[in-house]
């Protein structure tokens, strides 16, 4: 069964954007591409004041104060060296990154062992391109993602280079039941966002920029519901051609009540999105969300 | 045996939707499981889907499947006793 794709221009900009994004990435040395994603930045801003007064409202709340349009130009230039960086690391192996792991990193670990892990990550940094990265011999990775009117392009890309990575879409609702539960009763790794809370069935509260904010909860129930540590991952890109990848420590469901398990699950989030609050005020313009930020809480 | 699955899966979903508002009883056959209905989401379907094929030794296979079996407790009912081995 096909599925629709959400109309909805959500983050930045229009489709033919997005393409001629990957037109000039695939075509240009990468010193000429940056003058040209520099400019592109400037055109971005210009024609997209919605997400440009979102980007304002954003930098300043991780404290880029007085927020000028120099500021929002670089973060919608990181945000499309991030994409040059996509098409180039599933391209030819010339161009592609250089990961660096830390020692004895827990994640790489379990993923080894073969222990199946639900991944969480963001829309920060070079996080989204990990996927890529994880190729573990027989190992499946699902990559949980809402199919936009630009995700032919992604497929794309995961169905030509990445053989042991595959999409699951969250468009239709028991398209999505069935295809999760055979991946996870598989004992396959799950990877997911989880800062954008459209279309993410559990939601609670948490403190993150200076409020008490609504995040997507629903990695914890899939956890306690399948007894699958989670683990999240970030990928800080250092310079052109490497990325720094941080893990945090594992939440493992094994408490005695699903009560206690999902309290647990909550403060393990909770240190997530604090450690994400430190690396975003040391590195602002990595936030690839040109849209509100979360929204506050209602019951503070 | 209808009787007896019917009060079987309601009791399935009210600790699946881990309610405390909600009773066995207030459920009827006919009430839609999802959104407007019981008002289940994504993965408290999931997580009825996981518990059902542990319980009754059948397998949703398909999102079509998915949407008939999922549209009500009959229908739930329906499906389980189609594909129950005999």
């Amino acid at each position: 069964m096909a599925l629709e794709a959400n109309k909805q221009h959500r983050n930045i900009g229009p489709t033919w954007g997005y393409r001629a994004v990957i037109f000039w990435s695939k075509i240009l040395p990468l010193p000429i591409a940056k003058i040209v994603m520099m400019v592109s930045a400037f055109i971005t801003m210009i024609l997209l004041p919605k997400q440009s007064r979102y980007s304002k409202e954003y930098l300043n709340q991780v404290n880029i104060k007085p927020v000028i349009w120099s500021h929002v130009w670089r973060h919608y230039y990181s945000f499309i060296k991030y994409l040059v960086a996509r098409f180039r690391s599933t391209g030819d192996s010339s161009t592609k990154l250089h990961w660096i792991t830390e020692k004895g990193n827990l994640v790489e670990k379990h993923l080894l062992k073969g222990t199946p892990l639900l991944l969480g990550t963001f829309h920060v940094g070079h996080s989204d391109l990990m996927g890529f990265n994880i190729k573990i011999p027989h190992r499946k990775i699902n990559m949980v993602r809402l199919k936009m009117e630009n995700s032919a392009e992604l497929q794309n890309i995961i169905e030509t280079s990445v053989d042991s990575v595959s999409i699951i879409w969250v468009n239709d609702r028991n398209d999505l039941i069935i295809k999760l539960k055979d991946a996870l009763l598989n004992q396959e790794t799950i990877a997911m966002q989880c800062d954008r809370i459209e279309h993410s069935s559990k939601v609670e509260s948490f403190q993150f920029l200076g409020e008490k904010r609504e995040f997507p909860f629903t990695i914890y129930h899939l956890s306690i519901i399948f007894s699958r540590p989670v683990a999240f991952c970030i990928g800080i890109p250092i310079g052109d051609k490497s990325v720094k990848v941080l893990t945090t420590n594992l939440y493992y469901p094994d408490a005695e009540t699903r009560t206690e398990n999902l309290l647990a699950g909550k403060k393990h989030f909770q240190s997530v999105l604090s450690l994400l609050e430190n690396i975003l005020k040391e590195n602002p313009y990595l936030w690839y969300n040109f849209i509100p930020l979360n929204p506050v809480s209602k019951d503070k | 045996m209808c009787d007896n699955l019917s009060s079987q899966l309601k009791q399935i979903i009210v600790e699946t939707l881990n309610m405390e508002e909600i009773s066995v009883e207030d459920i009827q056959d006919d009430t839609p499981l999802i959104d407007s209905g019981l008002g289940m989401d994504s993965i408290d379907a999931l997580e009825l889907v996981v518990r059902v094929e542990k319980e009754f030794n059948v397998k949703i296979k398909s999102s079509e499947e998915a949407k008939l079996a999922l549209s009500s407790v009959r229908s739930l009912m329906d499906f389980i006793n189609k594909h129950t081995p005999d």
